[in-house]
């Protein structure tokens, strides 16, 4: 059977793309007006340093995960800390992915709910897509890699749909062009945990990448920079197209600016609909990544054969909180809370682990170096 | 004096009767024990073994043929010996037979000449090509049953399998399925020889390999297992060999028999391997880095392993000018999208989204809906199921029949129903562009596959609309990777970004001296195709 097995192993490259397109999903459309509202017609400066740091806590990952070739955050972090410590952050690693999963379900059937059907129970959209998600995450690495290689074609289709945006551009409504209100600017980076959130699962995913020429942290970095460069552009062609104010007062202004398109002319209306479409495969590659990353990791930390283990164990949870959050107030809530713990585990938790993992190793060092 | 004799004679035909069974139970001793003497003298896999005796030798073959009223005996004199021709009529070149064996071996020998060595009568006297020495029994019947006529001589324990099989076959023709504008014509037909003949015709190249199995344990159809050694994947010709000689099967009498063996996942409606008529595109094929498997008896040959983008691919793209090739090949892709969600599509517009199409179309479309009683999702099932029947009648027909059955077809699809108020115009319209673009697959096989998949997505645009479409296109995508063949996934290599070489061969068709290397999906030895420019 040489050479006819399968293929489970990703190229650095390969890794590059599933890490930062897991980054982009529905969730950012809700959270567009809290960014608008405090940096204002700077949303894409905002936007900019955002990416440059969230890049930072994502190359932080990486450095962490390269001191541990082959092995998940769940196998090094006990056997280094002691199982009390080692628990506890994986438990908050796990609580970053779940928090994830149910922001992109509730955000993408939210959406669906609102602007496709005025019928269909939120529950049943719910579950459609998670059973979707939990069907791909059913099968082996090899398999899920290649499904996100088709999926994340329809990314590009729905920017060129996105971009429509700039045929009511004014540039006015980006004036003033000399930002004055830096604190605004610092807050909205806060909220774009909604945009860059979902590379922590690289903590799970390195081992499954083969090192190559070019390092995890240059395929990676490029990757954050394509991404924040769309989400620039994107901010601009927004304010510019609808202006700061109506942005930060309509609750989801993307969809906002998208119904005010006309194309005349031509077949397409209602370009709302088609933008919701090309949501769906962009949002599902991140649900997938994560919960691939969530129960390949319980699978590594319990050590446990198959990964199918652990997808029924956290269905139930992740489908009944998605329920339950149904309601704004509780909706509102959770994303906080959910913004808050994925900002502490990127930049409190894994940088004081790669503080001690490395103070640990120069120890190492040094006692060799003193026999 | 009467009465006595009369006793007597009942008493001595009594004796005489007596002896006559005593006789037979002495007759039925022996029997048993030259059986006994034949198992003794046998191999372990056979029954009897072959002695010098041509009588127990006949008796033998007979007994292992009885009831084979085809089967011939002919009984000749070969110099002081005698010998009994055994062959098939109707299998058995009758002509060629009398001419090169019997004539050669009565004329060539005196009346009064013995002869004891095989060696000789092989090589001296018999002047047919291919003559071989059986030793077993087994081997010696399935030799008559494939056409070869055996030899017995008396005195002589090891007969002879001449090799002078011919019968009636279909002469290579035209290609029935796979016609193309230009390039060869020639297809396979039912003979193995003649479709290896075909392939080599094209290919020089001694690294072209050919393997011949018996596979079925009754009918032992022969199987040939063609590939290129030097470019081959490592270990795949192993793996195939492997598969195909743990076939444990009665008959094979089609080369889709052979196939579902193959196939690894046999719920799965998409086909695994590629089948075709054509020798160019098994040469092509094997030049690729694949292998192709042709059946004896069948005139398609299979070509594995394969994956979605081989499905996409006919020869013709490879006679036009790469851009029209190209063009033509995404066509074909819009095709099969077409083939699996359009009806869906349909459905959950008119269902769900009416404001997405223009006001005008949505009023003329609402029109429209408004004579039918049913709704929508039941009015595309109702042109689904016509569509499928008539495609099922036009198949089985013959083909002035179909001709007839599809203008009633289309007859009472395009007018009465629409007329009858049962379906709407546009959804008639709807099917039938569905229908042509299933129909435009390369591959039948492949285009049924597809029919599978519509019902589901229609289902899931009834009940979810365009986000039921979503998801019901991204189910599909999963699980196509999720199939594999000889560790490829099946369509998940066509957007692989580590296979950026085989794109110039894949969705598109690069002009032909750009494509330098082989697929690099396949893992080939030999991955330079010789002669480009890089």
């Amino acid at each position: 059977m040489a050479n006819l097995e399968r293929k489970s192993k990703m190229s650095n490259w390969q890794f590059g793309m599933v890490i930062t397109s897991g980054l982009l999903t529905a969730r950012l459309l809700p959270t567009t007006s809290y960014v608008v509202s405090y940096a204002e017609q700077f949303a894409w400066f905002s936007s900019a340093l955002a990416g440059l740091i969230f890049y930072l806590a994502a190359y932080l990952m990486i450095r962490l995960g390269e001191q541990f070739p082959r092995e998940t955050i769940g196998e090094y972090i006990p056997r280094l800390f002691g199982n009390k410590f080692g628990s506890a952050v994986f438990l908050i690693f796990i609580t970053v992915l779940l928090i994830n999963i149910i922001n992109c379900v509730t955000s993408l059937t939210k959406l669906t709910t609102i602007f496709l059907f005025d019928q269909t129970p939120y529950v049943v959209l719910v579950l459609m897509l998670l059973l979707a998600v939990v069907y791909c995450v059913m099968q082996e690495w090899g398999t899920i890699l290649r499904v996100i290689q088709i999926l994340v074609f329809a990314l590009p289709l729905l920017y060129i749909f996105y971009s429509l945006i700039w045929l009511n551009f004014e540039p006015l409504n980006l004036l003033p062009l000399w930002p004055d209100n830096f604190i605004g600017i610092l807050r909205g980076i806060v909220f774009h945990t909604a945009y860059y959130a979902g590379y922590e699962s690289l903590l799970v995913l390195l081992p499954l990448a083969r090192s190559g020429e070019v390092s995890f942290a240059r395929t990676v970095g490029w990757g954050f920079l394509i991404i924040t460069l769309i989400y620039v552009i994107g901010a601009v062609a927004l304010v510019g197209g609808i202006s700061a104010q109506t942005v930060a007062s309509v609750p989801q202004p993307v969809v906002y600016a998208m119904k005010s398109i006309e194309l005349p002319g031509t077949f397409i209306e209602r370009l709302e609909n088609y933008m919701i479409m090309f949501f769906v495969p962009v949002t599902y590659i991140s649900m997938v990544i994560s919960y691939f990353a969530l129960v390949e990791g319980c699978r590594k930390y319990l050590k446990y054969n198959d990964h199918r283990t652990f997808i029924p164990v956290f269905l139930p949870l992740i489908f009944f909180v998605s329920i339950f959050i149904d309601t704004p107030q509780r909706y509102d809530a959770f994303r906080y809370f959910g913004m808050y713990v994925v900002l502490f585990f990127s930049f409190v938790v894994i940088p004081i682990l790669l503080f001690l993992v490395w103070r640990k190793k120069g120890r190492k060092k040094n006692a060799k170096r003193n026999r | 004096m009467r009465r006595s004799t009369h006793s007597g004679f009942c008493k001595l035909s009594a004796k005489l009767q007596k002896q006559v069974q005593q006789i037979k139970n002495i007759g039925s001793a022996i029997n048993e024990v030259i059986k006994g003497l034949h198992k003794v003298r046998s191999s372990d896999r056979q029954t009897f073994g072959f002695t010098k005796s041509i009588e127990c030798n006949e008796q033998i073959v007979r007994s292992l043929l009885s009831r084979c009223d085809d089967i011939k005996y002919r009984n000749f004199q070969v110099g002081k010996a005698k010998a009994l021709l055994v062959y098939l009529s109707g299998l058995t070149d009758t002509n060629k037979l009398e001419k090169t064996v019997i004539e050669c071996l009565t004329s060539r020998l005196k009346s009064n000449e013995s002869i004891d060595d095989i060696n000789k009568i092989m090589n001296f006297l018999i002047i047919t090509a291919n003559v071989t020495v059986t030793t077993e029994t087994k081997e010696a019947i399935a030799n008559i049953l494939k056409g070869n006529a055996l030899l017995l001589i008396d005195g002589i324990s090891d007969p002879l399998s001449i090799d002078i099989a011919k019968y009636e076959k279909r002469q290579v023709s035209k290609s029935e399925n796979e016609d193309v504008a230009r390039g060869p014509h020639d297809a396979f037909n039912e003979t193995l020889v003649d479709n290896i003949a075909l392939v080599r015709r094209r290919s020089r190249d001694p690294g072209l390999k050919i393997e011949i199995f018996e596979i079925g344990e009754r009918t032992q159809t022969s199987v040939a297992l063609l590939y290129v050694d030097d470019i081959i994947k490592p270990g795949l010709v192993d793996e195939i060999r492997n598969q195909l000689l743990s076939i444990r099967i009665d008959k094979v009498i089609l080369s889709a028999n052979i196939e579902e063996f193959l196939s690894n996942e046999v719920w799965n409606p998409f086909p695994q391997a590629l089948t075709t008529e054509r020798p160019d595109k098994v040469v092509a094929g094997l030049y690729e880095g694949r292998i192709s498997i042709i059946v004896d008896t069948s005139p398609t040959a299979l070509i594995v392993p394969v994956s979605f983008q081989d499905f996409m691919q006919s020869v013709d793209d490879y006679t036009q000018r790469p851009v029209v090739a190209s063009l033509t090949r995404l066509t074909r892709y819009f095709a099969a999208f077409i083939a699996v969600f359009l009806p869906a599509i349909y459905v959950s517009i008119v269902s769900y989204h009416p404001g997405m199409l223009p006001s005008g179309l949505a009023f003329s479309i609402a029109e429209l809906r408004g004579k039918t009683p049913f709704p929508s999702l039941l009015e595309a099932f109702l042109m689904e199921g016509l569509l499928e029947i008539f495609q099922e009648a036009i198949v089985r027909l013959p083909q002035k029949l179909a001709a007839a059955a599809g203008v009633v077809g289309a007859l009472v699809i395009g007018t009465t129903v629409v007329e009858a108020a049962l379906v709407n115009a546009l959804l008639v319209v709807v099917i039938a562009l569905t229908g042509l673009s299933s129909f435009s697959m390369p591959s039948y096989s492949f285009g049924m596959a597809l029919r599978f998949f519509r019902v589901a997505a229609l289902i899931a645009a009834a009940v979810f609309g365009l986000y039921g479409v979503g998801i019901s296109f991204i189910v599909m995508v999963v699980f196509l990777c999720s199939l594999h063949t000889y560790g490829e996934s099946y369509l998940g290599e066509l957007f692989d970004i580590t296979l950026f070489k085989d794109w110039k061969d894949g969705l598109v068709r690069f002009p032909a001296k750009f494509l330098t290397s082989r697929p690099k999906r396949l893992g080939t030895e030999d991955e330079t195709r010789i002669g480009g420019e890089d």
